[in-house]
Parts: C-alpha cells; structure tokens; sequence
C-alpha cells in the first residue's frame, strides 16, 4: 500500500470516527483535581469545591467557591476564581444541601463532560458548602477507601425515573462543624421526603444488606452482624439475619426481636427504598400494579436469625 | 529524492556477461585473469620425473590447504613412474580415475568454471597446449568451531550454533534431520562475492508451491555483494513497506530443524551463522525456542506473558499521554494527585517528556549494542540509572513517566524476536504521536491502521495475522495433542503423529 492511500485510509478513519468531537488536551499540572462538590440553593445556587490532597503529604485542600443563578453557572463561576482549571472528573463525592430539589443537580451531573455517575451522593442536614468547608481537610485527603454506605448518582437515577424512592446515606455537621453521618436520607421525585435515624437507620441497613461488622448490644450481650437478605413476597417481608455472638451470651431469640424492631421502625416511615414492591409484584405479576404501590408499613416481618459463635473474623 | 530512496538521475546499462570470462583454459590466459594477484600460483611439474612431460599446477595460495597439494597431489605425481612412462591421453585418465589421492575431482573446460574452482580452494593440472584441466579439492577448512548460540541461550536444548561455514551448517542440520526426504538446493548470489545459498527442504512435508516461489526469489537476486542478512532478506521477504520479519532467523540448528519438520523452508548462506525459515507469521515471532522444552503449562503461562508484553510495550506510552492529557477522570484518584504533583515543576509536556525519554531509551540502547561489551554495560548503567534519576530530581521528567517508558521498553526484550521488537518501537513512536494528537481516539486509529497494515501482510503467501487468520491456537499445546502441522504453512502432509 503506497503513501496516499495510507493518508487516504487514515483521512477516512479520522472522518469516521469524529474528528471534530475530540476532547481537549491538558496537562495534569494545570488542572485542580476536586474531589467533593457541595451544592447548595436558597436564591442562587452556590457551590463549593474541595480540591484533593494527597493524605501522606502535609498539603492543605483548597476550597473554591462560586455561584450564580444555575448550577452552570455557578461552576463556571468557581472556575474563574481559580488559578488552575478546577477539573471535575475526579469528584468523588456530590453534597446536596437539605431542602432542594435533587433531580436538576442529578441531571447537571448526566449531562456535564466531567462528571462521573460513578460519584457518590450525600444528602447534608442544612447547608452543604459550608459543612464542607469545615471538613475541607477530611474531604479531600485521598485514602484510597470507599463509603461502605455510599450510594452513587447512577443507582439514585433509575430509582428517580422510575416513580421510587431512593435511600441516600445523610450527613451532618457535627459538634466540631465537621461532617459526620446522620442516619439515611429518603429521596423522592420532589426531593428529601424525610430521614431514616436510630433504629429505623439500622433497618434500613439490614434493608440494603450493608451490615458487615455493625455491633448490636443485645439483653444478654453483643453481637457483630455478618449478613442480612430481606425480600418481600406475598405480604410478608422476610430477612435472614446472620449475627457473630461477640461477648457475654447473646440468644438468637433476641437476635430476631431486635431485627424485627430496627425494619418494623424502618418500614413505619412508608416510603418504599428498597424496590419491596417491585419485588413482590415480580412474583405476581398479573397484579402488577397493585403490588408496585405496596403499602411497605404494612407488610409482615418476619425475621430469621442465625448466631454463630467461636467464629473470628 | 525521497526519505528511503533515491530518485535515478542516470540510469546505466547493467550487463552480465556470459560466460563471465573468455579466453582458451591455458596457464597462461589464468595467469592474465588473475594478474596483480599476488597469491596466484602457478608451476610446472615433470610428472613421473619425465622431463619431456610436464604440466602446470595451478592454485591460489592461502586456499587450499598446503599439505594437501603437497602429499596428495603433487608427490604421487612427480614420484609415479608409471605416470611419467605413459603418454599425456593415458597419464590424464589415470589422474582422473584415481592416481592423485582427492576425494574429488573434476574435469573442467571452461575457463570460468576453473577459476570459479580455484577460488573455492581447488588446485588445477594443465597439460600445455590442452584447453582443459583437472580439478582437485583441496581447500583449506579454516573456520570457527561450533559454539553455543549466544543470542539463543539453549538450558534444556542443543548447545550447537550454525557457524559461517555452510558446508558445517547443512551438516548440523542433517545431523539433527536424518531423514532422506531432507533436499538440499543451491545457488550462487552476489556478482562479486558469489555466495552460495542454499536452500533445504523436507520432500513431502514441506509446500512446494512455497520452494519454487523460494528458489525463484533467490535467482532473481542480481546484487553485487551478499554479505549481511539484510541483502537477502530484503529481496525476498516480497514486502519492503513494513518493519515486520516476514522471516524468522535462527542461531540454534535444533530450532532451525524443527521449523523444517513442521514444513517450513529453510535458508542456510556462506558466511552468516544464522538460519533462515520461511514462512515466518506473527505467531512464530512470539514462540520462544524453548517453549517446546518447557512443561507445557508453563510455555503456555509465558505465551501469555509474551502477547500482554507486546501489548505493554506497544501501548503504555500511549496509553499514559492519552489518559494524562485527555482522560484524566480514568486515573483512579491516588494516582492522579501523585501525577499532577510529580509533573508541578516539569518543564516539559507529557508528550514531549514521554517522546524524549523513548527517543533516550533507544540512544542507550543503540549505544549499548555498539560498544564492547563491559563499556556498553557503563553506559546502559550511567544512562539509565544515573542520568534517569538526575534528571527526575532535577524536575526535568517526571517518576510516572520514567517508569511508564522503562516498562514498556522492558517488556520489548521479552520479545523472542529482535526484529518484531524492532518494529514494535517504531508503532510505540508513533501510537504515542497519535495519543498526544488524539488521545484515546488517536491510540484506537493507530491500531486500527496497525491490524489493517498487519492484515495485509503476507510472509510466503501465509497470512502474517496467524494465529489468528485461521484460528490456530495462540498456547503451546501438550505436544501428544498436538497431532497437526500449521494450516497456514499447507503442508502436503499436515498430520505430524498418530
């Protein structure tokens, strides 16, 4: 193959796959990494941004602010007050202050070049930008972990689209104005429909099978959980509850009573985060609809505990 | 004129004259053909002591072997009486038919067939006045022992390695292939060196359509001077416009015999100790010759390494500008807050860092290979280690990429091939062009163009993409399974065991 058709053949390929729409080249050391976006509206909507910082260096995270009357905007804004790009590819977690609407913040991140899905989302009791701002050195020092309870932007979407209610681990700030977890919060097509704390956050836990390494005080002792499955199935939700007896002498019996308090509390609220409906109206589904508007505080619980002991780990 | 090849402004006759010399075969018209030469020999013998009848003995010093032509040639010939006391017709047949004592002897009546012999070693008898002589084989056998292939380490192989002698070579092979089928042609390149070359098959095994395409290669060779690889395998590999070893070479007889019996040709040349096996595909550039030594799980765990290397040394460059500069969001985090502040003082761009450091690694290497041996050692030390730290503490790279350029020039030398680990930098140069340009757009162009130029390719008429043209396994299979001989290679008897 002579020199033009090789220029020819390439010329078509670079037609083909869309020249035009490639993305932009940056060095790495132009860009300011953010890793923890807050988003907060009472007017205009403000953000505020904490860029990463590497935890085994003495560094300290800069946090950038900007507002403006949309979320565009304001981002815009915040990168116009930074010396360096502020890059939002990395961020790893999305901090929606209380008493907005999420659904325009969820679509800002589907459509934004930068953004990811994969991004976790919090719900903050209060404002976000400066509970954030607080705990600036804490967001953006880079562990290399990941929220056990964190649930991302792309799980919330299809839950939204689809009429659900989705579970959305909440933050507050604490007594040192820094953030700390607050229970789950419920989101709904209109935004934070309430909060799920104290015993009703444990059910939902043993709802969403993230449970590994809780400690239960029991009666007649403690116990760390191992497991739990929940579905639901003709009126009557059942869990099978794994548990390791972890000091004094924990009864099964107490096991079971305890779970059936924490998702009867969890279940009382009535909204409906863990697909219980879908599931039932999977298993008949000639009554699809009826099954899909389950009523969850009504449904039977049923729990199921296993205690093993003398096990570690 | 271009970049590889000049433009001919003046394009003169290329005659070959045939027969290359004329003239009658006379001591005399020898004596003209070699004037000036200093180590042309020529005397006159009385044979049988008989005064009245004389002849020449003609030979070129430093080529045969002096005691040779001394015992065997000249003493039966000045001391057989019986030679002196016969007529000239008598004593010339009996010097044919076995008074001289050579392993060899022919009669020769051109001119240019006799001083062909006499270059090659032999010494010539002329009767004055006769346009004939006889020609004994008495060459010398200088030449270097048989060795270990140093480029082939060999643990649980042969330890022989081809020599430059051909005549060793075409005997290690059949001493390694024992079988009558093994055919052995030559032919005579190179105008002023005229190389002998030969080519070995095994009758049977081997396609024929493939020897004739070889032998019709190799005679339409008109060069000067065969004296390094590249002036045969650049006239008969059939594609100029590729980096790719459309031939496989070999220093190890053992592998060389093997190719053979799979039904390969083989090229074996005076002077250059390697053997050539033709068709070559993609897939025999990455079998190491000791794979078939190896327990065949681990030869197989190897050939996985090999391929992910190709693949590392072809694309981590690439990979890392395209990802840097275009897609940072798929570096995890960690890594990407150590980039960016390893990069904060860097002078450089990412793709002219990575670009620099891939055109240093190759200046060290080419210095490496071109110095003896302990000083190219000093060199690759003071290059690679001494030089690379300085400059990333002096900000001048950054680690990331210093890591990234050594890695993937480290996974090139696991290549069992030089040649494709050759061409594969010249495809890791220009992916990483392409990653600067385009970033992973530009990466998946390059490759697309890689697969298609590779795709067009042909070694022989067997795809060059084998293994997977026709699907044939990329592992070593256990070798009681593997019943069959390469598709690609049509063989006449494909089935190499019950």
């Amino acid at each position: 193959m002579n020199g033009h058709k090789w220029a020819l053949l390439l010329a078509a390929f670079l037609a083909a796959g869309g020249i035009w729409a490639m993305p932009q080249a940056r060095e790495p050391e132009s860009l300011r990494l953010v890793t923890a976006l807050a988003v907060d509206s009472g007017g205009e909507v403000s953000v505020t941004a904490v860029t990463g910082v590497r935890s085994s260096e003495n560094e300290e995270p800069e946090v950038l602010k900007g507002t403006g009357d949309s979320l565009t905007a304001a981002c815009g804004d915040l990168r116009e007050r930074s010396a360096r790009r502020a890059y939002l590819g990395q961020t790893q977690q999305l901090l929606v202050g209380e008493g907005q609407n999420v659904e325009p913040i969820l679509d800002f991140v589907v459509e934004h070049r930068e953004l990811r899905l994969d991004t976790l989302l919090y719900i903050v009791k209060g404002a976000a930008g400066p509970a954030l701002e607080a705990s600036a050195q804490m967001a953006a020092a880079e562990t290399g972990g990941r929220d056990p309870r964190g649930i991302t932007v792309g799980e919330v979407l299809p839950r939204l689209a689809e009429g659900e209610y989705a579970l959305v681990p909440a933050l507050a700030s604490g007594e040192d104005g820094r953030l700390a977890p607050a229970g789950w919060a419920a989101l709904g097509e209109k935004g934070v429909a309430g909060y799920l704390e104290a015993d009703a956050a444990l059910g939902a836990a043993l709802l969403n099978g993230k449970v590994r390494g809780q400690a239960v005080t029991l009666p007649d002792g403690g116990v760390e959980l191992i497991s739990s499955r929940c579905w639901a199935k003709e009126g009557k939700l059942n869990c099978a509850l794994i548990a390791r007896a972890a000091e004094g002498r924990p009864s099964r019996e107490a096991l079971e009573t305890w779970g059936n308090g924490v998702l009867q509390a969890a279940l009382n609220k009535g909204w409906d985060c863990w697909g219980l409906g879908r599931e039932t109206a999977f298993f008949s589904p000639w009554d699809w609809e009826r099954n899909k508007n389950l009523d969850v505080s009504a449904l039977t619980i049923q729990v199921e505990g296993e205690l093993r002991r003398g096990e570690k780990g | 004129m271009g970049l590889f090849t000049k433009k001919p402004v003046y394009d003169p006759p290329h005659p070959r004259k045939e027969p290359r010399l004329d003239g009658p075969l006379t001591p005399e018209r020898l004596g003209e053909v070699f004037e000036n030469c200093v180590d042309f020999n020529c005397r006159s013998v009385a044979v049988g002591g008989n005064e009245a009848l004389r002849l020449s003995l003609v030979f070129i010093a430093g080529m045969v072997r002096m005691e040779r032509v001394s015992d065997y040639v000249l003493r039966p010939l000045a001391q057989d009486k019986t030679l002196g006391e016969a007529g000239e017709s008598v004593a010339w047949e009996k010097m044919r038919s076995g008074t001289l004592y050579s392993l060899s002897v022919t009669e020769r009546d051109e001119l240019t067939d006799a001083v062909n012999d006499l270059i090659d070693g032999n010494c010539l008898l002329i009767f004055p006045g006769k346009k004939r002589a006889l020609s004994f084989n008495v060459g010398t056998e200088e030449k270097r022992s048989i060795g270990d292939p140093e480029d082939e380490v060999s643990v649980k192989g042969s330890k022989d390695s081809f020599v430059e002698n051909l005549r060793t070579n075409t005997s290690l092979t059949r001493r390694h292939v024992k079988a009558p089928e093994l055919r052995i042609t030559e032919q005579i390149v190179g105008r002023q060196t005229l190389t002998p070359v030969d080519i070995l098959w095994l009758e049977g095994i081997a396609d024929p359509e493939v020897v004739k395409a070889m032998e019709e290669r190799i005679e339409n060779i008109d060069i000067d001077a065969l004296l390094s690889t590249g002036d045969l395998e650049e006239y008969i590999a059939g594609e100029l416009d590729t980096p790719f070893p459309l031939m496989q070479y070999t220093q190890r007889p053992d592998r060389f015999c093997h190719g053979l019996c799979q039904g390969r040709i083989g090229i074996l040349l005076e002077g250059i100790p390697l053997g050539y096996l033709a068709p070559a595909v993609l897939g025999d550039h990455l079998r190491a010759p000791e794979d078939r030594s190896e327990n065949w799980m681990v030869a197989s765990s190897l050939a996985v390494l090999r391929w992910l290397c190709l693949l590392g040394t072809l694309y981590l460059p690439a990979v890392y500008v395209a990802v840097v500069n275009f897609h940072p969001e798929m570096i995890p985090l960690r890594l990407a807050l150590s980039i960016t502040a390893a990069r904060r003082d860097v002078p450089f761009s990412a793709l002219f860092e990575t670009v620099l450091l891939l055109v240093a690694f190759e200046i060290l290497q080419e210095a490496g290979l071109r110095l003896p041996q302990s000083i190219g050692q000093t060199v690759s030390i003071l290059g690679g280690l001494v030089v690379g730290s300085a400059a990333v503490e002096a900000r001048l790279i950054s680690p990331a990429v210093l890591v990234v350029v050594a890695a993937a020039g480290i996974a090139g030398y696991t290549m069992p091939s030089q040649d494709l680990a050759g061409a594969l930098r010249i495809w890791r140069l220009l992916f990483t062009l392409l990653a600067g340009t385009g970033g992973l757009f530009g990466v998946t162009a390059g490759t697309a163009l890689l697969i298609g130029h590779l795709a067009s390719l042909e070694s022989f008429g067997a795809a060059y993409l084998e293994p997977f043209a026709q699907g044939e396994p990329v592992l070593r299979q256990p070798l009681p399974e593997d019943k069959l001989r390469p598709a690609h290679l049509k063989s006449e008897n494909r089935r190499r065991q019950r």
